[in-house]
């Protein structure tokens, strides 16, 4: 069985690389991507402790298949704002779309 | 006697019977409020005599001294505290010779001063509230003489000059009116404060409102003698602003533009004299210092002679009558001051029946002058525009001169008698000074009354004619120059709910000196005393040298005045200055406007500036553009870039997961 | 439902009720209004004549749960501090409510906001949890925004925006004040009864003399306390009738409400340590409102610098620290708030059909107005300190606490009185005495709703000045544990 401390780095990694990408790129479709990778990074949280705390039982799974399918619906909202700021702006730069601003 | 409280309560609830009931009945309201409130007050009368037949067989030596006291413990108005810490404010009513002598008078001239309004004031449009008004002013006069505990004194002072206020200002459309009655509360409101601080000495250092506790407490040392000195001369303030003492003399002439009857009753007889029944009331306190004493014979002596020179050049009857008591009072007051407590109080006793007369006698004139120059714009309170009206008005003529006698100190009349205790007082206390100054004042006061007679009821009638040059006057400051016609109507006697009442008042203004005759009958000087009864004998000089004075005065006038008019007009010319200076009343009341408009309210203007421009618009609003300075940098760290937003999320939450991890201590306030 | 709860609720329902009825029934919102103020008021009445000072202590209790694990209770009941004031509220809302009868202008909105206000100061009254208290001090301090704005007049915007932002400012100090009280306690309790009993225990002397004051500035925004008063003129001013009668006749003694009942009693020691301090802040209050009441020219300012006189009065009671300075500031506050509730109702009658209130404007108004001129020279009597009218008695007990603990400061407030003489009635004399002014021959008397209230609140004038006793019982009873606590002059 792998160690639950592998798991914890590799989804805290996984988190580390999603926030990186929310905070870092420009690219709209990137950052959701990214947003993806931390929903993930959660997910596989949430798998290990559930067989960690409950073994046997399948509580952490249904979680996770939760956060996927919250995670796609996000995404897909996510991504028709994209596309509609697309058509108003031409680009999807998140540097350029400050509406909320001041 | 115990019923004595109701002497009070009775008008009191012809007040409230009047204004809660009568006020709704139509017309009808006049009759019964002027009738109630006769009521009302003939009740309270029956009530001092059944006192007084009461206390002359059963007043009994008190253990604390001479003085006779009988002390009705009344009902607790409130406390606070409790148990045996518990300070109780109840009212304490006294019976004494003193009190009763007020009750007496009060009551006595209350309703006679009443009938008369039933005539001098009818068809006035609000006769009810005229009536209402004396009422409640009576039952608060009748708390001041009754009441033995300070707080309770206090309160019916300040209802006594409430009703002042409501009276002086009954005409209140004229703005004159108005400004005296305003002018007549403020003034005596700044003794009050006096009177209220020098209580609350009393207050802390003995814990009571208490008369009896606090005299006793004074006359056994208990109190410290700064305090007593201190509470004494702030009390006497109180005294002096009530009694028109200089320098809060100033609104009692002012006063005259109430109508006449209260003029005669308030602002002469009773409410007046309150300040210097005050005196005698509370004079174990004042006593018991040296100092206090010596400010009380000096203000009274100065307000004595200061007063009766200003009415020398008055022309308003009533102001002169008005100085003539700011004057009687001071002389009143200088007695106490001296140490002659009886011959003070005397002169409080006689004095208000013969100036009670005295205005009443020049309401009368002034009622039968108004008809015969309405529509002049002469003024009918201005003696020179009278003259002659002796064979007019008889009844009126030879009570006012009877009065002017009695005032004058001629023999055997009241107030001759009283006079001469307080010369007698002054000479026995070794008060030299203020025995020249009353001797002088005396002079004065028996000169401008019979100036004022003379131009009054003598000489050839100047109402019916155009307006003479008048004759004192060399700049003619107040002359109202009217040139109308003279009125159709002649001057006439009054009627005779007028007239009546002043014949009935004339009996006391001769006869009651009668009861302090040093050496023959003096009983007055045996009940309203302080200490031991001391025999007096009648010191002949002095009786003869106080009628010269008198006698001295009378005749400078008749010289003056009584051939139509040519001596006064040398006088007003060979002391323009002088004359100028006395007819402005020496100007105080220019010195105290200056003082209220220049001082007081550019200060109060200043501070309302200073409010808004400093206090407001600096402080209060001061934060604003600094929050606003705020806002505006801060508002750049919202830069509508997600991202930035989103680093904000991940530092959150770095400090919350610290915190929840024990990395920080407990926030919990550890610092004592 | 006990009578405490129905009393405070019951606006707040007819607020809700009123909100539903449709604006063309303005009738039915009047009605609604009206029958709640009475049920409020008959209330009050019965609290007022049920309270028993022998007992003294908390009465009419009432407990509900609400947040237990933060110990938040909806603790209900009255001392004998905190009667007095909710019969002054009742009287406000009662006489607020039928002047308000003639306003056309939304009456359905403006009556809503006021219940809640009103609803929101039996909170304060009748709460012994300091949690509801700071609560409902709130609820009844915020719609007075509103109401200033959309129904005032001259500088509502400014006026109101102030009074708001002052509001705020203090509950901020309040609300630092009460959470150090509930952290440092860390009992999980706002339960004032249980706070003051443990007070010695919980709170060590240094912490009370740290936040004394906070809580004290705090309800002194409220309370117009020098320099934190400049609200009070403008806030009177530019406000709709009934609300200067609420906001000057309750709203700043809930200000000094609260100064008794959290910081004087919960913190002892600071208070103590403090008096002197605010004594002189009162003092300057009282003065200082007295000469600004005499430079102005607007019916309004002049009461609203008294009124800022006369709080000035009822902090420098407080602060004293005696049994008389105590007794007499609550006496005072409740004076004051009639006082001034009837000022200010009068002052409508007139602004609404001269709109103007430049006293100079005016001239002998007493004769076509007897009914309005007497109310007000009643109320302007009451306010200079009058025998036989509440005023006094509360004013003679400050001035006697004073002159046992600071007697200049005595003095000064002594002399404040002849300063409220010159300034009442130079008011009086201008706009009431004198020649008629032409231009006003045409003005009615008051209508009789006015009429109603007038009589409503001189009468309690009356009563509670001549024969004060049964208030002072009351008053004292609670009064004087709290001064014992703190170690006052008796």
């Amino acid at each position: 069985m792998v160690p639950i401390e592998h798991v914890l780095i590799f989804s805290a990694a996984l988190f580390a690389i999603g926030a990186y990408g929310v905070m870092a790129r420009r690219n709209a479709v990137l950052v959701l991507m990214a947003i993806e990778l931390m929903l993930n990074a959660v997910a596989v949280n949430l798998v290990a402790f559930g067989t960690l705390v409950y073994p046997g039982k399948t509580s952490g799974l249904v979680f996770a298949v939760f956060v996927i399918t919250v995670a796609a619906a996000e995404l897909g909202l996510g991504l028709a704002i994209v596309l509609r700021v697309y058509r108003m702006r031409s680009s999807v730069n998140v540097d350029e779309v400050d509406l909320m601003r001041w | 006697m115990e019923l004595a409280w109701l002497a009070p309560v009775l008008p009191a609830g012809a007040f409230a019977l009047n204004v809660l009931v009568w006020r709704q009945m139509g017309q009808a309201r006049h009759l019964l409020s002027s009738l109630t409130t006769l009521a009302g007050i003939g009740g309270a009368f029956l009530v001092f005599l059944q006192v007084f037949g009461d206390a002359q067989a059963n007043l009994e030596e008190t253990a604390s001294g001479p003085a006779r006291h009988l002390i009705l413990e009344g009902l607790r108005w409130f406390s606070i505290g409790s148990g045996g810490t518990a300070s109780i404010f109840a009212p304490t009513l006294v019976i004494d010779w003193l009190s009763i002598m007020m009750l007496g008078v009060v009551t006595f001239l209350a309703f006679l001063i009443e009938v008369y309004a039933t005539g001098y004031m009818k068809g006035d449009n609000r006769y009810w509230w005229f009536f209402s008004v004396k009422a409640l002013f009576t039952a608060a006069m009748l708390g001041v003489v009754l009441s033995y505990n300070f707080l309770i004194f206090y309160i019916s002072w300040e209802m006594v000059g409430l009703c002042s206020f409501l009276l002086i200002g009954f005409w209140y459309q004229e703005r004159d009116n108005a400004e005296a009655a305003k002018k007549a509360f403020i003034t005596t409101r700044v003794g009050d404060v006096g009177f209220f601080v020098g209580l609350a000495l009393l207050y802390v250092a003995t814990g009571t409102f208490d008369m009896k506790t606090i005299f006793d407490a004074v006359e056994a040392g208990k109190v410290d003698p700064t305090t007593v000195t201190a509470a004494g001369i702030l009390i006497f303030i109180g005294a002096m602003g009530k009694s028109g003492q200089f320098p809060l003399h100033i609104w009692l002439p002012d006063a005259m533009a109430g109508p006449t009857p209260v003029s005669a009753l308030v602002h002469s007889a009773t409410m007046v004299a309150a300040g210097v029944y005050l005196v005698g009331r509370a004079y174990p306190l004042f006593h018991a210092s040296e100092t206090t004493m010596a400010v009380i014979a000096a203000v009274g002596t100065f307000t004595a002679i200061f007063a009766a020179s200003i009415a020398l050049v008055q022309r308003d009857i009533k102001r002169i009558l008005a100085y003539s008591t700011v004057s009687q009072l001071g002389y009143m007051i200088m007695a106490l001051g001296i140490g002659a407590y009886t011959a003070g109080l005397f002169h409080l006793f006689t004095h208000a029946f013969f100036k009670a007369l005295l205005f009443l006698g020049a309401g009368s004139v002034i009622h039968s002058m108004e008809p015969v120059l309405h529509g002049t714009g002469r003024n009918p309170n201005d003696i020179f525009n009278m003259g002659g009206l002796r064979t007019k008005m008889p009844i009126t003529f030879w009570t006012f001169l009877i009065a002017s006698l009695s005032l004058a100190g001629i023999p055997p009349l009241a107030g001759f008698w009283s006079k001469d205790a307080i010369l007698l007082g002054a000479w026995e206390h070794g008060a030299y000074l203020p025995l020249a100054i009353a001797l002088l004042t005396a002079f004065l006061t028996a000169f401008y009354m019979f100036r004022c007679i003379y131009l009054t009821f003598f000489g050839s009638p100047r109402w019916a004619s155009e307006p003479h040059a008048s004759a004192d006057a060399v700049h003619g400051a107040h002359a109202a120059h009217g040139h109308g016609h003279g009125g159709h109507a002649t001057p006439h006697e009054s009627p005779w709910a007028m007239a009546l009442p002043l014949i009935v008042i004339l009996v006391p203004a001769i006869a009651a000196g009668w009861l302090g005759m040093p050496g023959i009958y003096a009983p007055f000087e045996e009940a309203v005393r302080f200490g031991p009864v001391v025999e007096e004998h009648l010191n002949i000089w002095l009786a003869i040298a106080g009628s010269l004075a008198g006698l001295l005065g009378i005749g400078l006038a008749t010289l003056m005045y009584l051939r139509p008019v040519s001596g006064p007009r040398l006088l007003g010319q060979a002391f323009p200055d002088t004359y100028r200076v006395l007819l402005n009343k020496y100007y105080f009341d220019e010195l105290y406007q200056w003082l209220i408009d220049r001082v007081v309210l550019a200060i109060a203007a200043m501070a309302a500036t200073v409010d808004r421009k400093v206090v407001n618009d600096t402080f209060t609003d001061a934060p604003g553009p600094i929050f606003s300075t705020l806002g505006d940098w801060l508002r750049r760290t919202a830069t509508g870039r997600v991202q930035h937003y989103a680093v904000g999320f991940v530092l959150g939450i770095t400090v919350v997961g610290a915190v929840v991890a024990g990395l920080v201590p407990d926030l919990r306030i550890t610092l004592w | 439902m006990g009578y405490l709860s129905t009393m405070t609720v019951a606006p707040f329902v007819a607020a809700l009720l009123i909100m539903l009825v449709p604006s063309n029934r303005p009738w039915l919102t009047r009605l609604i209004a009206l029958g709640a103020s009475l049920v409020s008021f008959a209330i009050s009445l019965v609290v007022l004549a049920g309270y028993s000072w022998q007992a003294g202590g908390f009465q009419f209790r009432e407990t509900y749960q609400w947040l237990p694990q933060f110990g938040v209770q909806v603790l209900l009941g009255v001392d004998g501090i905190s009667v007095p004031m909710v019969f002054l509220n009742a009287i406000v809302l009662l006489t607020g409510t039928i002047v308000t009868f003639k306003i056309a202008d939304r009456p359905k909105e403006f009556y809503a906001l006021f219940l809640v206000s009103v609803a929101g100061v039996f909170g304060v009254f009748c709460s012994v949890d300091l949690f509801v208290l700071f609560l409902t001090y709130d609820i009844a301090g915020l719609p007075m925004y509103i109401l200033i704005v959309a129904w005032g007049s001259t500088r509502k915007e400014y006026a109101a925006m102030k009074l708001a932002m002052m509001h705020v400012a203090g509950s901020l100090f309040v609300w630092v004040g009460m959470l150090a009280i509930y952290v440092q306690a860390g009992s999980k309790s706002f339960d004032l009864e249980f706070l003051a009993a443990q007070a010695q225990v919980l709170f060590p002397p240094a912490f009370q003399q740290i936040f004394f004051p906070v809580i004290f500035i705090g309800f002194g925004f409220l309370a117009a306390m020098w320099p934190l008063h400049t609200w009070s003129p403008d806030g009177h001013g530019a406000a709709p009738t009934a609300v200067s009668m609420v906001a000057a006749g309750v709203l700043m003694k809930l200000g000094a409400y609260g100064i008794i009942r959290v910081a004087v009693w919960l913190l002892p020691v600071g208070a103590q340590f403090w008096s002197p301090f605010f004594v002189t802040l009162g003092t300057i209050g009282a003065v200082y409102g007295g000469v600004m009441a005499l430079a102005q020219r607007d019916f309004k300012f002049v009461i609203a610098n008294s009124s800022v006189s006369h709080m000035g009065y009822v902090i420098v009671g407080i602060a004293t620290l005696s049994l008389a300075g105590m007794n007499g500031a609550i006496l005072q506050m409740f004076s004051h708030g009639v006082m001034t509730a009837l000022f200010f109702a009068m002052v409508g009658a007139l602004y609404d059909q001269t709109h103007t209130r430049e006293v100079g404007m005016f001239g002998g108004l007493a004769r076509t107005m007897p009914w309005f001129t007497g109310f007000f020279v009643i109320a302007a009597l009451a306010s200079l300190g009058l025998p036989g009218l509440s005023g006094f008695v509360a004013e003679l007990l400050i001035f006697l606490g004073a002159f046992q603990t600071y007697p200049v400061v005595g003095f000064l407030c002594i002399a404040t009185v002849a300063l409220a003489a010159t300034y009442m009635l130079r008011m009086v004399a201008r706009a009431f005495f004198g020649p008629i002014n032409p231009q006003w021959t045409h003005l009615r008397d008051l209508l009789p709703a006015e009429w109603i209230a007038g009589v409503l609140l001189v009468a309690t004038l009356v009563v509670v000045g001549v024969y004060p006793a049964p208030f002072l019982d009351m008053i004292n009873a609670s009064a004087a544990p709290v001064i014992e606590r703190v170690g006052g002059v008796r």
